[in-house]
């Protein structure tokens, strides 16, 4: 089984790393995307980076269905690659913004949990 | 085309009407098709695959080869490209392309959930994320980067719920002001309501022909100048920039390229505007404005039926209505009736090439179709 987050990397998030050229991809894949080997291997992540889009869902997914609202990230890490990652109670674009450092923070379900990382810390 | 709305038909049904009439419009017995290209990815949820022979059967033709293709929000012009093909390779001299869908069974958090397996369901919807998040995703990079304004997102709305007033086939046909616009509910920041296109239920075909025996039917043709396809990373975090669509860009490109035209000879163009950034980055990925002016081209109404390309005469996805795997060839339906002059109150005067933009999901699927007029 393949996605972002399958619980199988002590709750990390799970990337794919190229072991001739050292490219890391987020998304399942069987070649480089940078040199097309295909001697690629599991890798797994749990740092902080920097929101690049967002929305705020005020109409819920089915498995969310009790949080709205709540926010949808897609971060770049500073490890190297860019991933998907949902944030608890974030309400309005008042409180998220794009350059947003923040920080993984574990599962909820299979989703990869996203806090704001805390300034100075 | 079938009206598009709620539709008390099954998608057997109403594809198989859809079919017949426009194979009649051609002056066709369905026995002189010689391929079927059938697209109705939400089948399932009717508890039906394979529609293709059932099609077939109740067009009296079982014998006929026909397939079905699922290409998400962009099947019924993938299903086209496959018929161009069929024909251009000489293998064919008539294809009948035909897409439908019925979703009004489904209750909206049922609809959504299945909207969500268009995108990359590991990676994406398994963090919260539905159909209309993602695109709103796109919407505030947009935003961020150009400068694009939620009144530009607005423009877009009006126009095509403004356009569709005109079409007998559209689902909605209600006039939108800005502010039933701003006091509509938010969906997904910053999309509200009406920034999103309806669940809708309908069918619509097309019949393609070789030029031989194209010319022997009708005295007004229209031509297929190119038929393209392209595709985008399916996910959209693995994306350069998601401030556009490369996979359109690309089509969009090697689709002028075939048709030997410019940009700037498009009198009429469809785009998809399953949300209102859609039509936005559409118009940008197309070339018809230059990348982060398309909001400031729709708010200036350039866009507008007599603005400099007006486009989604129809009313668009969002207001014409999005029966999934019917949009791509509703599409060239409302082309093929732009350019023979029969568009009513939405006629762009002597419009001579016009194009068709449609795509799968998040642009992970790319379709242009170029049609110009043929006297």
């Amino acid at each position: 089984m393949s996605g972002q987050n399958t619980g199988g990397h002590g709750g990390r998030i799970e990337v794919y790393r190229c072991a001739d050229c050292g490219s890391v991809m987020a998304t399942f894949t069987v070649v480089c995307h940078s040199c097309m080997s295909a001697r690629i291997e599991k890798a797994a992540l749990g740092g902080s980076g920097r929101v690049q889009t967002f929305t705020i869902l005020s109409v819920p997914s089915e498995a969310f269905a009790d949080e709205a609202p709540y926010a949808y990230v897609i971060v770049r890490l500073h490890e190297g690659c860019t991933v998907s990652g949902w944030m608890r109670g974030v309400g309005s674009p008042a409180e998220l913004a794009i350059g947003d450092e923040v920080e993984y923070s574990g599962m909820r379900g299979q989703a990869s949990v996203f806090k704001k990382k805390v300034s100075g810390g | 085309m079938s009206k598009f709305g709620k539709m008390k038909e099954s998608s057997r049904e109403s594809m198989s009407a859809v079919s017949l009439s426009a194979l009649n419009d051609a002056g066709l017995s369905p026995r002189e098709v010689d391929s079927a290209f059938y697209s109705n990815a939400f089948g399932i949820t009717e508890k039906q695959l394979h529609i293709g022979p059932l099609i077939n059967t109740s067009l009296g033709i079982p014998e006929k080869p026909s397939i079905a293709i699922e290409s998400a929000c962009s099947s019924s012009s993938a299903a086209m490209h496959e018929a161009y093909i069929h024909i251009a390779s000489g293998a064919d001299d008539i294809c009948l392309v035909a897409g439908g869908e019925k979703l009004s069974h489904l209750s909206t958090m049922e609809a959504t959930s299945y909207f969500a397996m268009g995108s990359d369901y590991a990676y994406e919807a398994i963090n919260g994320v539905t159909f209309p998040g993602l695109y709103a995703a796109i919407a505030v990079a947009h935003m961020n980067k150009y400068g694009t304004t939620q009144k530009m997102l607005a423009s877009v709305a009006i126009k095509n719920h403004e356009n569709a007033l005109s079409n007998p086939h559209a689902h909605l046909h209600r006039k939108l002001t800005e502010e039933a616009y701003l006091e509509s509910p938010v969906v997904a920041y910053p999309f509200r309501l009406y920034d999103c296109c309806p669940f809708s239920d309908g069918s619509s075909a097309v019949v393609l022909a070789s030029e031989e025996k194209a010319r022997e039917l009708k005295d007004e043709l229209v031509e297929v100048a190119a038929s393209e396809r392209a595709g985008s990373v399916a996910t959209l975090q693995e994306r350069k920039d998601i401030t556009g669509i490369d996979g359109a860009e690309l089509a969009g490109r090697k689709a002028f390229r075939k048709a030997k035209i410019s940009p700037s000879e498009i009198d009429v163009a469809e785009v998809h505007d399953c949300f209102t950034i859609a039509e936005i980055i559409a118009t940008e990925d197309l070339g018809f404005f230059k990348k982060g002016k398309g909001g400031e081209a729709a708010i200036q109404g350039e866009t507008a039926l007599g603005g400099s390309l007006p486009v989604n005469t129809s009313g668009g996805l969002k207001a014409k209505g999005h029966p999934v795997s019917a949009t791509g060839a509703a599409q060239l339906h409302e082309l093929y009736e732009q350019l023979l002059q029969k568009s009513g109150n939405r006629q762009v005067e002597g419009a001579e090439y016009g194009l068709a933009h449609n795509v799968g999901a998040t642009g992970g699927s790319c379709t242009v179709h170029i049609l110009k007029r043929r006297r």
